[in-house]
């Protein structure tokens, strides 16, 4: 049998388009018989689709039913779904009616009885050494399933004995995948293309190839045949692969792969980018994935190539899990810390507020106040101005109480503040001979309004130590309380020495009065206002405002 | 005017009684003790038309040694330094008092309404109460209600509500009367806070027994049981939800 297979001249045709039976064989490959056939009678010969493919020899012997058409044959492999034609060199159209053919299916089926010859090649056809203006029988072209064959037989019309036969083998055929690189072996992916290049047609298995994987793989999760990992599994980083697909090709356009990710094609089929059987897959992200590769004349035998890339730490569905639940622990952490601040801040306030009402008291209980008026009614007695001395000491004992009072009690009337301030003033005088105004608008309620106590002292003690006191009896200081809408102002005036407003460094009282009245402003229903105006030599006006006071 | 005084201090006695010599010359001192037990043999001996009396002092305070004399008809002005529950209590039922230092235009008034009583020949009824009210329970203490005619006593548990009117209050009543007492609404706050009154606006002071109900209208409103509706100050609203437990 094997000097059927000794010779397979492949020769695309290059005739003329179309021939009688309106076939193209441009694309075809014709196959000639071998030396030991008879020329002399006519003979059969089939053109089968050019596929780009070797035909490698394939043993179908034992295997196809021949019956004892063997000597006689060859058998041809068919990659390709579509028509094989058959030719009868010898047979002529004078002597065609001397002949008749069959197809047979499988060697048993008939798929077309004995037939007459009816068609002949054209003038401009030349199929190998047959020149065309013989005009010899074309048969037509005929098909079959796949893993099946056909079989033509030629004899003399009515004779028992045939004269040739030819069989066409539908081939069932995928690409073989032969080995793998990663970039951890990119050594050894170059030894291998450079000997590939070089000795194309050189078939071996690299046994360093082999111990390659058995090392990386168990036994029973190498494929048997190939040798390879029946699925790769490859670490985070090693995202660049190269497979090297056993396919005997002439043209890059005869194998096409495609691939899938997780399911979806990330690359439709096509063929190699850059070469026949070296697929170089680069910059793959992680992920399940599937090569396929298949022959373009055979697209329905594709061969299938599991791998896998596994997802870096980063990207696991465990590591996302415990990303969002740090974002999550982070985000009550931060609201947690927003709380506690926001409580501390309240606590502080609350506090702040208590300090203030301490701080108050401390200012209202100025010791240098306490002791220069006891002095002061200490100068009376000795004058003998027991009389003065008996209602200045009464007042300052109403001072006291009423401070005392006032530092208890967050609020107090804005009558009794008044009559603070008045006694207070009074008290001042004995000590600097200043004059001094109260004036309170008509329209003001003074006993049901409730105020901030002793809200004013700080304020009207700075009248009096930066203001009138230095000016003897020309010191004046005005206190003026005037009704608007829903609220009042209180104006404190003096015409002292005044100070730079813009030298920001105001005295205890003002500070402490800020203070307060930003504590104070926390109550959204109203609202407190400092205003300060004061020019170098022409006094001080503080004015405080109480909005909405009245509501 | 005959006046005993009783102080636990000598140099207070001695100061009052100059006081007296100075600005009310109508006054006559005629007898000084300085503990409970010898004031009420002093009173009991000179029968005195007016009595100043310290509030706090060792053993007997000023209200025990009146509360032993309880048929005598001499008037009584307490001196007091500070003393917040003696001052409250004379304060509720609005009975004449100094504090000390005493200034002596407050000492001068004090006497002058004291003669202005004379001839009634017996305790007034302002007296009378405060020393009652010293052994009773809360929900019989009768609060003295100064207005233009008389000073009215009156059961806190009786008022409604009061209604400011600048130095002025007006005085609801459980069965509909209304006064107009000669004190401002502040005053009252303080007496009537320890007997279940709130103020939930600068010009009202309710008896919360009396709240019906809080109203949503006008940012808050409180309803009483004689259909009178009393505003809620937004800055007091916080203070009131909290007193009536919402």
């Amino acid at each position: 049998m094997k000097t059927f297979w000794l010779l397979l001249c492949l020769v695309a045709f290059r005739a003329s388009a179309q021939d009688t039976a309106g076939v193209n064989l441009k694309e075809y490959s014709e196959s000639m018989p071998d030396d030991d056939a008879n020329k002399d009678g006519p003979f059969l010969f089939a053109a089968v689709p050019y596929s780009g493919n070797f035909l490698s020899p394939t043993d179908h012997e034992g295997v196809l039913n021949l019956g004892n058409r063997e000597r006689m044959l060859r058998v041809l492999n068919t990659y390709d779904s579509s028509d094989v034609y058959f030719f009868a060199p010898g047979i002529y159209m004078d002597n065609a009616n001397k002949y008749e053919f069959r197809v047979l299916r499988d060697g048993k089926d008939t798929m077309l009885p004995w037939s007459p010859l009816l068609h002949f090649t054209p003038d401009s056809m030349e199929v190998g050494g047959f020149k065309s203006e013989h005009h010899y029988a074309f048969l037509g072209g005929f098909r079959t399933t796949w893993d099946h064959y056909l079989i033509i037989d030629l004899r003399r019309r009515g004779s028992d004995s045939l004269l040739s036969s030819s069989v066409v083998y539908w081939m069932p055929h995928k690409p073989v995948l032969e080995n793998i690189y990663t970039s951890a072996d990119i050594s050894s992916l170059m030894t291998d293309v450079i000997r590939r290049i070089t000795e194309p047609y050189y078939m071996f298995i690299d046994t360093a190839q082999l111990n390659k994987w058995a090392i990386l793989y168990q036994g029973d999760r190498l494929d048997s045949l190939t040798h390879l990992p029946k699925k790769l599994i490859l670490p985070p980083g090693e995202n660049n692969i190269v497979f090297y697909i056993n396919a005997g090709i002439f043209s890059s356009d005869a194998l096409e792969y495609a691939l899938l990710k997780d399911g979806d094609t990330v690359r439709p089929w096509h063929a190699g980018d850059f070469s026949r059987n070296f697929y170089c897959l680069a910059n793959l992200t992680a992920g399940d994935y599937l090569l396929a590769v298949r022959f373009a004349a055979q697209r329905q035998s594709v061969m299938t190539y599991p791998f896998v890339i596994r997802k870096a730490w980063t990207q696991t569905v465990g590591f996302k899990v415990f990303i969002v639940g740090m974002i999550l622990v982070i985000g009550f952490l931060i609201w947690f810390m927003v709380y506690q601040a926001r409580r501390t801040s309240r606590e502080r306030s609350r506090r702040e507020k208590l300090g203030l009402e301490l701080k108050s008291l401390r200012s209202q209980l100025n010791p240098h106040f306490i002791f220069n008026a006891l002095s002061s009614i200490q100068s009376l007695i000795n004058k003998n101005d027991i009389s003065s001395a008996n209602r200045y000491l009464s007042e300052f004992g109403t001072l006291l109480r009423e401070t005392l009072k006032g530092s208890r009690q967050d609020f107090s009337p804005l009558h009794n503040e008044i009559q603070i301030l008045d006694t207070y003033l009074h008290l001042e005088q004995l000590r600097f001979p200043f004059q001094y105004q109260i004036d309170v608008g008509a329209d003001l309620p003074t006993h049901d309004i409730e105020i901030p106590a002793l809200i004013f002292q700080p304020l009207v003690e700075n009248a009096v130590k930066h203001g009138a006191s230095s000016l003897q009896a020309d010191g004046l200081i005005y206190i003026g309380f005037i009704r608007d809408n829903a609220g009042f102002t209180c104006i404190i005036r003096d015409n002292g020495m005044g100070f730079d407003t813009s030298r920001g460094s105001a005295g205890y009282g003002l500070v402490l009065t800020r203070e307060r009245i930003e504590a104070l402003n926390q109550d959204p229903s109203r609202s407190l206002h400092l205003g300060i105006l004061s020019n170098a030599g022409s006094g001080t006006t503080i004015t405080l405002r109480f909005e909405n006071w009245l509501l | 005017m005959k006046a005993v005084l009783i102080d636990d201090e000598q140099n207070n006695l001695d100061n009052l009684s100059r006081l007296l010599e100075t600005y009310c010359p109508e006054v006559t001192v005629v007898d000084t003790a300085l503990n409970a037990v010898t004031g009420r043999k002093a009173i009991l001996m000179h029968q005195p038309d007016l009595v100043f009396l310290d509030i706090q002092m060792p053993g007997e305070n000023g209200f025990d040694l009146l509360k032993s004399l309880p048929d005598s008809d001499f008037d009584v002005v307490f001196v007091t330094a500070y003393d917040h529950y003696g001052i409250q209590a004379v304060k509720f039922s609005a009975v004449d008092y100094l504090l000390k230092p005493i200034h002596p235009d407050e000492l001068i008034s004090a006497v002058r309404k004291v003669s202005g009583r004379q001839g009634h020949r017996r305790r007034h009824e302002q007296l009378e109460n405060l020393l009652q009210q010293l052994n009773q329970s809360k929900e019989e203490h009768r609060i003295a209600l100064p207005t233009l005619k008389e000073t009215r006593l009156i059961r806190t548990r009786d008022i409604i509500r009061l209604e400011s009117s600048n130095n002025y209050s007006h005085i609801y009543l459980t069965g509909g009367e209304k006064l107009t007492a000669s004190r401002p609404i502040h005053e009252y706050e303080d007496l009537l806070t320890d007997y279940g009154f709130l103020r939930p606006h600068q010009s009202h002071l309710v008896n919360r027994v009396y709240i019906k109900s809080l109203l949503r209208e006008d940012g808050g409103t409180l309803l009483l049981e004689d259909g009178s509706r009393v505003p809620v100050s937004r800055n007091k609203k916080g203070a009131i939800l909290e007193a009536l437990g919402l």
